[in-house]
């Protein structure tokens, strides 16, 4: 259940990187940066689990993840935002936020070697911070990227919680340990569900550009 | 015991991480809650004055349609009616003069008859212009026909009239309203449109009267600002609303227009 959990949700974001990718060159820049971010998610989980199948310990890429994924969905969102306040937000937010992690490691770098709760808390939160910005943004406008905000935050919020645990995982019996990121595998199939259900509702060709629900 | 000690810590680091997240968590939906009311209400306010700005415009556009229904009434007075009277008082007048002859005297009563007949009959137009009587006596069919009969005699234009519904003539206020609509539409279809056919048709609709309207002439661009400010459609906007009925009209240029509307 576990490793087919995680190899369908790597499955689904593989069909997604495919799809996103097939439209890249008509769409603007909010779509390629999504895009982009697609690309560089499925190359560190594919990384990642090559690493898992051979036993080596793969928890450094985790950093990687964090990193990038706040990185680029922050940029996601910049080019969304259309209010200055909203964008100078988000910038601030981001340079702060990379600021306070990079001043971290470099006071305690054997936080690489684990999960950082810090940088888990401080990314995560900050996405959903945006993520509730343009749902606010969202209210009484045609809906644009409506579906991948749903699914982001509802990952965000479960999925926070289950990487706060991911240091004491190590430590309960073999028979519960993987539990947690079963759950985490779960919840991110669903996010790639809503991920392509965007591309579907909002770029798939036959219904282009004129459908907002 | 050392294991446990780096355990309770870890544990202890997990549990404050985890409600550090969940409390800003929380924080974020109740801000986004308070500011999300605070749009709505702000956009339904925007609404509100949009709304009272559109009564505004319609209240000033039957302002001004009654003075220039005034002025026409003063210029007709004035143009057909008094200047007549004037020159039957000079007639008159010269009744009074001594050592007339017979024909003289003849020739000033036969004027004098003459231009109050005149008199009389404009005024009767005037009169009849403001508030038709058939209209009045016997309500909006005979009203209509006899509409479409002025149309088409006076203007070159032929008027197809088609009625398939009762009109009673205890809603004749309303109906007022109805042969005014169709008088400015006809009106402004011969000025403005310069059409030469033109057809009305009235058939009863889920407990509604519907009224469709429709002409040849060279329409107008729906979406110009021209036809959005005219004074007529205004009038006639604001007539549907009196009527608590819903209007749809349809123009393309040089195919006509065609309007629908039910009370």
């Amino acid at each position: 259940m576990h490793y087919f959990l995680i190899n369908f949700g790597i499955f689904l974001l593989f069909i997604n990187v495919i799809v996103w990718v097939t439209q890249f060159s008509k769409q603007g820049k909010t779509y390629r940066i999504f895009t982009i971010y697609l690309i560089v998610i499925f190359c560190i989980q594919l990384i990642s689990n090559i690493m898992m199948r051979h036993s080596i310990n793969n928890i450094y890429l985790s950093h990687l993840y964090f990193g990038s994924q706040f990185i680029l969905l922050s940029l996601f969102y910049h080019s969304i935002f259309r209010q200055e306040l909203h964008r100078s937000t988000l910038k601030i937010g981001l340079v702060a936020g990379l600021l306070i992690l990079v001043f971290q490691f470099s006071l305690d770098f054997s936080l690489f070697y684990k999960f950082n709760l810090l940088e888990i808390l401080l990314t995560s939160l900050l996405l959903i911070v945006f993520a509730t910005i343009h749902f606010y943004n969202l209210l009484n406008e045609k809906k644009e990227f409506y579906y991948i905000n749903i699914g982001l935050l509802m990952y965000l919020f479960g999925s926070t919680i289950l990487f706060l645990l991911g240091n004491v995982t190590a430590l309960l019996s073999s028979k519960w340990n993987l539990l947690v990121w079963t759950l985490n595998a779960l919840i991110y199939v669903v996010f790639q569900f809503f991920i392509l259900l965007e591309w579907m509702k909002s770029f798939s060709k036959k219904k282009s550009a004129k459908i907002f629900l | 015991m050392k294991l446990n000690d780096v355990l309770e810590s870890e544990l202890i680091e997990i549990v404050i991480y985890s409600f550090a997240a969940f409390l800003l968590m929380g924080l974020i939906l109740i801000l986004f809650f308070y500011f999300s009311r605070k749009k709505i209400t702000q956009k339904e306010l925007e609404k509100k004055d949009l709304e009272i700005q559109y009564q505004k415009e319609l209240l000033s556009a039957v302002i001004i349609t009654q003075e220039e229904e005034r002025k026409r009434i003063a210029q007709d007075l004035h143009d057909d009616i008094s200047s007549k009277l004037n020159i039957v008082a000079l007639n008159s007048h010269l009744l009074t003069t001594l050592n007339l002859t017979d024909s003289e005297v003849l020739e000033i009563t036969k004027n004098i008859i003459d231009l109050t007949s005149k008199a009389l009959d404009n005024s009767r137009k005037i009169a009849h212009g403001l508030l038709p009587p058939v209209l009045d006596k016997f309500g909006l069919h005979a009203g209509l026909q006899e509409l479409c009969l002025e149309f088409s005699s006076l203007k070159d234009v032929e008027v197809n009239y088609n009625c398939n519904c009762n009109f009673c003539l205890l809603d004749n206020d309303r109906h007022l309203h109805v042969f005014r609509i169709l008088q400015e539409l006809m009106n402004n279809s011969v000025r403005h449109g310069k059409a030469t056919i033109i057809s009305i048709f009235f058939e009863d609709l889920n407990g509604f009267k519907n009224c469709t309207y429709t002409d040849n002439g060279i329409g107008f661009e729906m979406e110009s600002n021209e036809s959005k400010k005219g004074l007529g459609l205004k009038n006639i906007e604001s007539r549907i609303a009196f009527l608590k009925g819903t209007m749809v009209m349809e123009s393309v240029v040089n195919k006509g227009i065609s309007v629908v509307f039910n009370f």
